[in-house]
């Protein structure tokens, strides 16, 4: 009998060893500042593990007009970092030759928090979303193997690929992972917001009515610490089908239709236009739509649904209120770290 | 000596004979060695109807319709060998992806190794990426699986991998704004990450009706020889009318092709 108890005390050691940790390990994100007020992210950080060299050729790549068919855009020519890393200005992002996308370009922050990515969800992971800008014939119209031969011949590329992974061989897979290593590292989390949430500042009077409304109103959706629980829905916005679908493209489901992720809104004041075809240049346009122009539909969310007339109503000084919130949420540091700038001579490691 | 000889001699007949029948069967192979491994390889060869198939050759189908095809690409994965008895061999996963590219032939002949030796007798495949590999880590997707090497056959907006392209001219087809009457086939859909969606994951299933199956030894490489009639994926289980359906990517009605293209492949026969 004692054998027995033995070897299950054996089995279950090996049961628990095997378990993964609900927080990724201390050392697989070294050189990364998780906050601690954050959820555990959901990247795998131990099949990309941060390195400063496979950062900072991450960072080259970003800014490098190579990247592009005939190498005059780069990612960082519609993320700008000092609009959190989105085309600030336009409502559909202007790509090669100044051919307009169908959206609005994404900001891009706290990616490691992110399940799932673009406006329609059609990309599950971070390290295959380069391909889709790389590809896209109104973004860079290029292909991932012409990429990696123009790498491959510039003067600098072998070497820095080198540094970081101690070859000097340009492979999608290294190319992608040191794209993402850079995303990865974006990380938002500094804004007046976090602050109070820390207990290191307090909202004024406006702001503290703001984020009161905002629970009540808006929170179901922009939820939580991270600003979006990263599900689909339509919050009424009136779109031609025949020109956008949102999800139902990539599920091909009519349920689905006219539904994209909920954004997150962290630095929201500074990431206009909004909406998926960035058809609201200001924040108050914004809350005008949610209290009078939410049309209904079949796939209108429920939430939107509650009162007499779809939307969210809203007073003229509840919309104030909301605004004071929404720009506690920009965070200076982040837009302004030269850690992810494109000139960035005075960033020492 | 002499009657002794005379009296040995029988079973020195015999006993040689014994030895060359032993001799015999191990180079015929009939029964393998434990643990004896050898090769197998299948070749996939393209026809339409009956005749050859040629990139850019203009065929006519049932309908009248007039087609040729530019390109020709598929996936054919997890590659399954089953025997007599009903057992198989399950061709390992790193192992079992291959992109069948026609204008590249020596695509169109796939080898597998460490085969365990044996006869086999029938083979199944899928067409396609199953959905596993479709989500996996970008450090799994090696080879042909690489979306810097395997020639477009991967959507990058909606991440999957293309499993079956089939592209061409067909004066049917509609003519767009280059003046060219183009039909594009771009098959895909593993069946979603997050949310159900489209699943043109098709098993193929094969297995010869007369004849020996492969035997596969160390010494020996069986080839099992495939025909693939391309014209099948316009007259299959149901006419796609080139006039109508010119581009079909990942939309349902690419099922209706994913259907058709199970009914594209028959096993011809085997050469030992
Ligand atoms: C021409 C402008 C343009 C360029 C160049 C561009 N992007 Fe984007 N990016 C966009 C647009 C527009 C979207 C949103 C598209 C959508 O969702 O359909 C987007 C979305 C993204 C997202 C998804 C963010 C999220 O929250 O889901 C990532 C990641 C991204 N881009 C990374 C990159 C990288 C890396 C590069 C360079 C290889 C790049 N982009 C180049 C316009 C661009
Ligand atoms: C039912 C869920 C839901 C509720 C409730 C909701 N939103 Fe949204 N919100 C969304 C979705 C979905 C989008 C993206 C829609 C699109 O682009 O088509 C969005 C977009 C936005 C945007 C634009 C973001 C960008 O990056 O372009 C802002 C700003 C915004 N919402 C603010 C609010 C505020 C403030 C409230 C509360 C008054 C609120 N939302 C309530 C779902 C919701």
């Amino acid at each position: 009998m004692r054998s027995i108890y033995s070897l299950l005390f054996v089995v279950w050691i090996f049961i628990t060893a095997c378990n993964k940790p609900e927080v990724a390990p201390v050392e697989m994100v070294k050189g990364l500042d998780l906050p601690d007020h954050f959820p555990s992210p959901v990247y795998d950080f131990s099949a990309n593990p941060y390195k400063e060299e496979i950062f900072l050729l991450g960072r080259d790549l970003f800014y490098e007009p190579k990247l592009s068919a005939n190498n005059t855009i780069a990612c960082g020519s519609c993320h700008l970092q000092s609009n959190a890393f989105t085309h600030h200005g336009h409502n559909v992002s202007h790509g090669i030759n100044d051919q307009l996308g169908k959206r609005n370009a994404l900001p891009l922050f706290n990616l490691a928090w992110q399940p799932i990515f673009f406006w329609d969800g059609g990309v599950p992971n971070l390290d295959l979303t380069s391909l889709n800008a790389l590809h896209s014939p109104v973004e860079m119209d290029e292909r991932i193997e012409n990429v990696l031969i123009k790498l491959a011949e510039d003067e600098k590329y072998p070497t820095r690929f080198e540094e970081a992974f101690g070859n000097a061989e340009i492979t999608s897979q290294r190319f992608l992972q040191a794209l993402s290593q850079f995303m990865y590292s974006m990380i938002s989390s500094q804004s007046k917001f976090d602050k109070v949430q820390l207990g290191e500042a307090s909202f004024w009077d406006d702001e503290l009515k703001g984020q009161a409304l905002f629970e009540q109103k808006c929170s179901p959706c922009h939820a939580g610490v991270l600003l979006t629980d990263f599900s689909f829905r339509n919050n009424g916005l009136p779109i031609n089908h025949d020109f956008e679908r949102g999800r139902e493209e990539i599920t091909l489901s009519e349920a689905d239709r006219g539904k994209f992720k909920v954004p997150s809104l962290r630095n929201i004041a500074v990431t206009g236009p909004y909406m998926h075809d960035g058809r609201f240049r200001t924040l108050r346009q914004v809350l005008d739509f949610y209290s009078t122009g939410v049309q209904s539909s079949e796939t209108l969310d429920p939430l939107l649904q509650a009162e007499d007339t779809p939307g969210i109503a809203l007073s003229e000084i509840e919309k104030t209120q909301l605004i004071a919130f929404l720009e506690t949420l920009t965070d200076y540091e982040f837009i302004r770290d030269k850690r992810f700038s494109e000139t960035n001579d005075d960033f020492t490691k | 000596m002499y009657t002794l000889y005379k009296r040995v001699s029988p079973y020195l007949v015999a006993l040689s004979m014994a030895f060359f029948f032993l001799s015999c069967t191990n180079t015929d192979n009939l029964e393998p060695e434990p643990n004896e491994v050898g090769s197998l390889s299948i070749e996939f060869e393209h026809l339409v109807g009956g005749s050859p198939f040629d990139l850019d050759n203009e065929y006519q189908r049932a309908n009248g319709e007039t087609f040729s095809v530019s390109t020709l690409n598929y996936y054919v994965s997890n590659i399954i060998l089953s025997k007599e008895d009903g057992s198989t061999f399950v061709v390992p996963q790193e192992k079992s992806y291959f992109l069948i590219r026609n204008h590249t032939p020596e695509t169109c002949l796939i080898t597998l190794d460490s085969i365990p030796a044996d006869t086999y007798t029938g083979i199944a495949f899928t067409i396609g990426v199953d959905s596993l590999r479709s989500v996996s880590d970008i450090s799994k997707r090696t080879g042909v699986l690489d979306p810097a090497q395997n020639e477009g056959m991967y959507w990058t907006w909606n991440s999957g991998y293309i499993f079956f392209m089939m592209e061409g001219i067909s004066s049917e087809a509609p003519e767009d704004p280059t003046g060219t009457r183009a039909f594009r086939f771009h098959i895909g859909g593993f069946g979603g990450y997050e949310s159900a969606t489209l699943n043109n994951l098709k098993d193929i299933n094969l297995s010869i009706h007369h004849g020996e199956g492969a035997i596969v030894r160390k010494e020996k490489q069986p080839k099992i020889h495939l025909i693939v009639d391309v014209l099948k994926v316009l007259d299959g289980l149901e006419d796609v009318s080139l006039e109508e359906n010119a581009t079909v990517m990942f939309n349902p009605y690419s099922s209706v092709i994913a259907e058709n293209y199970t009914q594209l492949f028959t096993l011809d026969h085997i050469h030992n």
